[in-house]
């Protein structure tokens, strides 16, 4: 699917700059100029931001550039984000050492040829300087086991 | 001369043996715990704290003052070699240094960033010793319309960094708002933009949002040019030293930057994060050719490295001398300074003149001790680079992950960061650079605090913001900006269709 880098901006301003003046009209109290309410100011910015993208879509569709949007490479952001979701997950159950290893062996998966050794010398590796600096040698209350 | 006498008094308390081992001890600390990602200035100092309480109160504070140059130049290191800035006014420096370091002269980056950093300590110092009661009390007659006008000015500059269209550089910017906003509003105690989410009742805590746009994002994409596979390092290395160009072309810059630092640094809150902003913008719309900023250019390294290094300096006088400290880092130092037992106020400098003057000496020794210790490393660093990368990024992976984890101690923080690195994955993926946003994040809830103050004291009306000549100077240079910006572009689509009818 070939998406215009500007249009694909444009689209994002619109929706995120409705979607807060959504929120604030239906959830904060707006109030006065006099007397501003929470909502006042998340509207007028998010009214600013879908205009602005308005603007931005009328320029990039009488614009005519190759500015397209590059390939979602997923073979590399899928095991990124998974291995430190994994880090999330498992940090208060099961500890520092279980979280760190289970995000670096997914995260390896990010790159092309790991060989097994290498892996296990990686996640090792992770290990030690996690505990060694953050718990060790800063101190902080991070459990190493769960 | 009343100057020479003050500075005397400063040189003789802070070259004391104690003092000096205690300035070394920090800045050797400060450095080594900023270098972490994810770990910053603030962290740094609150873990390192209670190690002053037992030391006298000038040891305890210039220690400090050590431990928070140290840890800035810390930030600065990891926004050079990984792009990950350390705190937010490296966030600057993040922009032309890792370019810089991609171009394979991280070893100048990191120089020239040492370097400007104790020339604008110097002249910091300086300023400082003249100038500290008058920037006082000019930092007073700074109301809330006079602060919303100066950060509006700061965000359209920052809109300027990007190189695509204006209109996108403002929005990322407004973006940066909305994300700041998230959280409880000071004001009425209601939580905006929470989602339900307790963990984000205190808001997106800067360490997260950084680990997420710069971090992750810069790790995929690293990852997608093929840097993983085996036998690839990141980059090819050239000179560690800066060449005898590199120092010329960085003085102009110092200079400026250091102005421009001193200067908003007094501003309690807004000073420090302004300042690297302004700073860059200021050099890039200086400069003879601004097109090279952005990817490399030395003046985007030396400015807002001078501008930051200016402003933490000159933000310790409304610090000492009012009791406003202008940063969470300075709110930290006042408390030490009050377990100590000394009372900030405008009476420190007469009633501890060893006290004020040791630690404003001490900024520039901490500086020249950050160099003599750091200009050294600047070749382990580099050599760091030179590690594949499939080494590579799981540590910063690590380091980073676990940075955020403990800003919370909650899981929250790392879920939210890989919200933020899908953020600015998609951000890179359309072309939107981040600078903005993330001035946008830092200043946001001020910008809606000191508008809604104005407002208040003028009853609804929007005259005030031009009532004030402060608050009128910023207005206008901010509309001149904009102009500046938009004119050119203007002309040049004219003579498009010019050409083309």
């Amino acid at each position: 699917m070939h998406v215009h880098k500007n249009l694909g901006s444009a689209a994002l301003f619109v929706c995120i700059g409705l979607g807060a003046v959504i929120i604030s009209l239906l959830n904060y109290d707006i109030g006065s100029m006099r007397r501003m309410g929470p909502g006042f100011f998340p509207l007028a910015v998010g009214a600013m931001l879908a205009l602005l993208g308005l603007v931005l879509l009328g320029q990039s569709l009488r614009l005519a550039t190759d500015d397209w949007v590059g390939r979602c490479n997923l073979r590399v952001v899928l095991p990124l984000m998974s291995g430190i979701l994994a880090f999330g997950l498992l940090i208060r159950p099961y500890g520092l050492v279980a979280a760190t290893s289970a995000m670096t062996c997914i995260a390896a998966f990010a790159v092309r040829d790991v060989r097994p050794w290498e892996l296990l010398a990686i996640i090792a590796l992770q290990c030690i300087l996690a505990v060694g600096i953050f718990v060790m040698a800063l101190g902080m209350p991070i459990s190493v086991w769960g | 001369m009343d100057l020479f006498s003050n500075l005397a008094l400063g040189f003789d308390v802070a070259f004391s043996l104690d003092n000096l081992l205690y300035c070394f001890v920090g800045a050797l600390l400060g450095t080594a715990i900023g270098v972490l990602p994810g770990v910053g200035p603030l962290v740094t100092i609150s873990v390192l704290l209670p190690m002053t309480f037992s030391l006298p109160p000038e040891g305890a504070l210039i220690m400090l003052a050590g431990i928070y140059y140290g840890a800035a130049y810390g930030g600065s290191t990891t926004a050079i070699l990984v792009n990950l800035p350390g705190e937010s006014s490296s966030v600057v420096t993040a922009l032309d240094g890792y370019a810089m370091a991609q171009q394979g002269r991280a070893g100048t980056a990191l120089s020239i960033a040492a370097i400007s950093s104790l020339v604008a300590g110097c002249i910091g110092t300086v300023l400082i010793a003249l100038f500290a009661a008058p920037l006082a009390s000019a930092a007073l007659s700074f109301g809330p319309a006079e602060y919303f006008s100066l950060m509006l000015l700061a965000l359209v500059l920052s809109a300027s960094l990007v190189h695509g269209p204006l209109i996108k550089g403002i929005a990322m910017a407004l973006i940066g708002i909305l994300v700041g906003l998230a959280g409880t509003d000071v004001t009425s105690g209601i939580g905006r933009f929470t989602f339900g989410i307790s963990g984000l009742i205190e808001g997106v805590d800067f360490v997260v949002l950084a680990m997420g746009l710069f971090a992750i994002t810069e790790i995929i994409a690293t990852l997608e040019d093929g840097a993983g596979t085996t036998g690839k390092t990141t980059t090819k290395v050239s000179r560690l030293m800066p060449s005898l160009a590199d120092l010329r072309a960085s003085l102009g810059a110092t200079l400026r930057g250091t102005g421009i630092g001193a200067f908003t640094g007094v501003l309690p809150g807004a000073g420090q994060i302004v300042a690297s902003f302004a700073a860059y913008a200021v050099e890039r719309r200086v400069s003879r050719d601004p097109q090279r900023f952005g990817k490399g250019a030395i003046e985007g390294v030396a400015a807002p490295e001078a501008a930051n290094n200016a402003a933490a300096q000159t933000s310790f006088i409304p610090t000492l001398t009012l009791g406003i400290p202008g940063s969470g880092t300075m709110a930290l130092m006042l408390g030490a300074l009050m377990i100590q037992g000394v009372t900030p106020g405008p009476q420190i400098i007469s009633q501890h003149a060893p006290l004020f003057w040791g630690l404003v000496v001490s900024m520039f020794v901490g500086n020249l001790m950050l160099v003599i210790l750091n200009l050294p490393l600047v070749g382990i660093w580099v050599r760091l680079l030179k590690v594949p990368y499939r080494w590579l990024y799981p540590t910063i992976l690590t380091f980073s992950t676990i940075g955020v984890y403990s800003v919370l101690n909650d899981p929250l923080g790392v879920y939210l960061a890989i919200f933020f690195g899908l953020a600015g994955y998609l951000f890179r993926k359309l072309g939107c650079e981040v600078a903005p946003l993330i001035l946008g994040f830092l200043l946001g809830p001020m910008i809606e605090e000191n508008f809604r103050r104005a407002l208040m004291f003028s009853r609804g009306s929007p005259s005030i913001f031009f009532e004030s000549p402060i608050s009128v100077v910023f207005l206008a240079a901010a509309l001149l900006a904009v102009l500046l910006m938009i004119i050119p572009s203007v002309r040049r689509k004219k003579n498009e269709a010019a050409m083309e009818g």
